[in-house]
């Protein structure tokens, strides 16, 4: 990676981990939003971005993953939180190897109405199936409780810093997984899908093992975004896997950019921080954000990313320029 | 001597147009065997029943003795059986170097690997600066295959098939669309990389054809017309007569 | 109530004015995927676009028949001007983004109508003509879903007309199998789009004017309606309009027993089938592999 790039990750990082010591509560709490919805995201991004494949119904694991944490803590006993959301990803990763089966032989449109089809399903199920998950009146009541680490004494989660720093914590460690991946063969597996799906299996790729791969690894991730969410929130509805979550990630990975690793990252601080900056000025805040989107569609189809290296690019080449012209005045 | 390759008796039609009606190819170890045939004779619908892109509608495919028929596109891939497409089929946002890396990867039966990072295997990125040289493109090196050349890419094309090390290599239409230095070139790559496997190849190009080929299947209106040598196939009357006044004078 | 066969022939008379009006949404949706390749996901978005510019119209002018009148040709026009503006640039770029863009499209609909018409349902009242039963074998059947019925059948039989008699109708019905070919014919091809499009949209939004009624007018409807609509597409095969007719009146049938009988599991169940069909059949019952 360029020095360039370092610099600015580290920078990111930095301004990341430091949230707590310049945001105040309401924005911490945001904040964290914009983390487990980075990790929805990116979970998407994977599947979308680096695989090719749009899903309509990725709000299926999410929101499995967030009932899985929810129930979780409301019916084990002692059950801890990092145990909690190890389960979620794991329920949503069989969720998402069981839907692969079927995933793994369509594409295209077909592909993305197939996962409607599955995230509507599991929707009616979660709104039916009131003994467990009390249909659309939710379920609450389940408390978060503490973190014991050996020797260190217990972290209440229920301070925001502290619930912000784990929200930190498991996305940032998860997002090193997902960069990891891609930096193996298994991610130029998954490129490969994206750019000649055809030619892959003629140079001897199983495609569709490559694609059961990244659909479940792709679970998982939501999965565990979905047990972050049940943590803050302290309130698991059907809303965690209907369409309109699954459609909001795919918002928010667009605007973003679905090129570029950061690109969920940015597209859920955008619609986190602008959608409640903007609600508090109008009702109609999500009609804006939905201008928004389709403009960039329309004309930044690489998102935000992509408008950010424009613009370093552009200054990059206008002191590429501004040397050069002095050199020749020099001369 | 051998045989490694064999169609026998394949039939294709799609819906209603028969476009194969029992061709017959034996291809054997280690040698240069062409396909000829005007255009819509069948060619690249044999290539793609052989190579498994869909299945005859009757006959079978024997690779290496074994009936390979059912057998998905990768796995015989995998096994060898390995072909280049006429019409350029590469990915085009990759570098040809991480093109040839694919190829590379996956030959090394390195395709869903979670655990090393690529760009680690320093013995795959020796093996891929190798195979540039090889092809000529060692300078496009980090190029988005989409931006290359015409002849460049169709270099790529061949690359990512030879990167298979396959032991029977199909090439489909090669040097299609080249400049007669390109051609040259590209049939330089292709006898070298050739030695020591089995060729079995599609042309247009008489030249080339007779730069290369050991033996000839002559196609025609999906039969086999003639399978012989260069000289047998020169002299046969039926293939005069179906190439009347064509590539044969040229 | 009772189950005998007058309740039984009513539910079978819901499923088939039920039937009627998803296709009426479904043939545009099915007709434009065919031809253009795009799914559009805003294509229910329309439907509830009609319905509130028809109610809008009822409102103001108190006659029924124009609102009838006006609102398809309203929808139409949006659809016109979408397709235009937000399909059109993105034909080169890819089936994914014009998908996606149809996201956006179908939340901004939304927005504008809660914004104009706020989030509760709006009600809308039955013309003189048109209010009050029939008996029929035996039952009491409102006249109007009666009208919905035949009305719909009478537009889908001008549609069919259309499609088959004129020589519009033969270039779309070519240009939905074969797009490519009809464009090197050289027939003026985005015309052709926009036109489809709108026609469409345009029937969707007088599905919506005359769902009304029965169906109720509020910002839900789109994505109550498009399910259903989706799995109509899907199940009788993308592109099909012998398909879209028959899924139809299947799901139209199976959600009217459905709600009756198995209040529980309809929803899951026409999913469930949905699922079904595209892993197995992904073309649908009558479409062609593509």
């Amino acid at each position: 990676m360029k020095k360039s790039g370092i610099t600015f990750l580290l920078i990111i990082i930095v301004l990341i981990f430091c949230v707590p010591w310049y945001m105040g509560i309401i924005k911490m709490r945001l904040m964290t939003e914009v983390l487990y919805y980075g990790l929805f995201a990116v979970s998407l991004g994977l599947v979308t971005g680096y695989g090719g494949k749009v899903s309509f119904g990725h709000a299926a694991y999410f929101g499995i993953g967030a009932y899985t944490t929810a129930l979780a803590l409301l019916h084990i006993q002692n059950m801890g939180v990092i145990s909690a959301l190890i389960l979620s990803g794991l329920v949503a990763g069989i969720l998402g190897a069981f839907f692969s089966i079927f995933l793994v032989r369509v594409s295209g449109t077909y592909y993305a109405m197939l996962t409607m089809a599955f995230g509507q399903l599991l929707y009616g199920v979660a709104l039916k199936w009131r003994s467990v998950t009390r249909g659309d009146d939710g379920l609450g009541g389940f408390t978060v409780p503490p973190i014991d680490i050996p020797f260190l004494g217990s972290i209440e989660l229920i301070k925001t810093s502290n619930l912000y720093w784990f929200t930190m914590a498991v996305v940032g460690l998860l997002y090193l997984v997902v960069w990891h991946i891609t930096r193996t063969s298994l991610g130029v597996s998954i490129i490969l899908l994206r750019e000649n799906e055809d030619r892959a299996k003629f140079i001897g790729h199983n495609t569709s093992s490559t694609k059961f791969m990244l659909f479940t690894i792709s679970s998982v991730l939501a999965g565990v975004s979905g047990g972050l969410f049940a943590l803050f929130q302290g309130f698991v509805s059907t809303g965690s896997l209907d369409i309109v979550k699954s459609l909001d990630c795919v918002i928010m990975l667009m605007i973003g950019g679905m090129n570029h690793l950061l690109g969920p990252l940015a597209g859920s601080l955008f619609i986190v921080f602008v959608g409640d900056w903007l609600s508090h000025l109008t009702h109609a805040w999500e009609f804006y954000i939905g201008i928004v989107f389709i403009a960039m569609m329309l004309f930044f189809r690489g998102g935000l990313v992509s408008i950010i290296q424009g613009l370093v690019n552009n200054l990059k080449a206008i002191r590429v320029r501004n040397v050069r012209i002095q050199e020749q005045v020099k001369s | 001597m051998s045989v490694v390759l064999e169609a026998r008796n394949i039939k294709h039609s799609f819906s209603g147009l028969h476009v194969l009606m029992g061709v017959n190819l034996s291809v054997e170890r280690g040698e240069r065997h062409a396909i000829l045939g005007p255009n819509g004779a069948g060619k690249t619908t044999l290539f793609n029943l052989i190579t498994g892109g869909f299945k005859p509608s009757s006959g079978e495919i024997f690779f290496e003795k074994m009936n390979v028929t059912k057998k998905s596109i990768h796995e015989r891939a995998r096994e060898g059986l390995v072909r280049s497409f006429q019409i350029t089929n590469i990915f085009p946002k990759l570098t040809a170097f991480e093109t040839l890396r694919a190829s590379v990867l996956s030959r090394r039966n390195v395709r869903l690997n979670f655990l090393r990072h690529v760009n680690r295997m320093s013995a795959v990125k020796e093996e891929v600066e190798s195979l540039l040289e090889r092809l000529g493109l060692q300078d496009q090196r980090d190029v988005p295959a989409g931006e290359l050349a015409y002849g460049q890419q169709r270099a790529l094309e061949v690359g990512l098939a030879l990167a298979l090390s396959p032991k029977v290599l199909l090439l489909d239409e090669p040097t299609a669309g080249m400049t007669k230095d390109e051609t040259e070139k590209m049939v330089e790559l292709i006898i070298r990389a050739t030695q020591n496997i089995t060729l079995v190849i599609i042309e247009h190009d008489m030249n080339v054809v007779f730069m290369l080929a050991d033996r000839i299947s002559v196609l025609h209106f999906g039969r086999v017309l003639i399978c012989g040598t260069q000289q047998e196939v020169r002299s046969n009357p039926s293939v005069q007569e179906a190439y009347l006044g064509e590539e044969i004078e040229s | 109530m009772q189950l005998d066969f007058a309740t039984l022939l009513i539910i079978c008379l819901h499923g088939l004015v039920y039937g009627v009006l998803i296709f009426l949404v479904a043939s545009g949706l099915s007709i434009v995927f065919g031809m253009m390749g795009v799914l559009n996901l805003a294509h229910a978005s329309f439907y509830m676009f009609g319905a509130y510019i028809g109610v809008s119209v009822l409102q103001l002018s108190g006659n029924f028949w124009l609102s009838l009148v006006i609102a398809p040709i309203l929808t139409a026009g949006a659809g016109s001007l979408s397709q235009h503006f937000l399909l059109k640039p993105l034909r080169h770029a890819g089936h994914l983004f014009e998908l996606i863009i149809t996201v956006g499209l179908s939340f901004v609909i939304l927005e504008i109508v809660k914004w104009v018409w706020g989030t509760e349902p709006v009600p809308v009242s039955l013309p003189e003509a048109l209010s009050g039963a029939v008996q029929i074998l035996g039952s009491t059947y409102p006249v109007y879903r009666l009208f919905v019925f035949f009305f719909g059948l009478a537009v889908l039989a001008v549609l069919a007309l259309i499609l088959y008699k004129t020589s519009l109708g033969m270039i779309v019905r070519a240009a939905i199998t074969h797009p490519a070919m009809v464009s090197a014919l050289g027939t003026n091809t985005p015309l052709v789009f926009n036109l489809v499009f709108s026609l469409g949209t345009g029937l969707a939004g007088l599905a919506g004017v005359i769902a009304g009624p029965i169906l109720g007018i509020y910002p839900g409807m789109a994505l109550t309606v498009g399910m259903d609509v989706f799995v109509v597409v899907v199940v009788g095969g993308l592109g099909s309009l012998m398909g879209a007719i028959f899924a139809s009146f299947i799901i139209g049938e199976l959600q009217s027993f459905g709600v009756f009988f198995f209040p529980e599991f309809s929803i899951i169940l026409i999913f469930l089938l949905m699922a079904v069909v595209l892993s197995i059949r992904p073309q649908g019952l009558f479409g062609e592999k593509g």
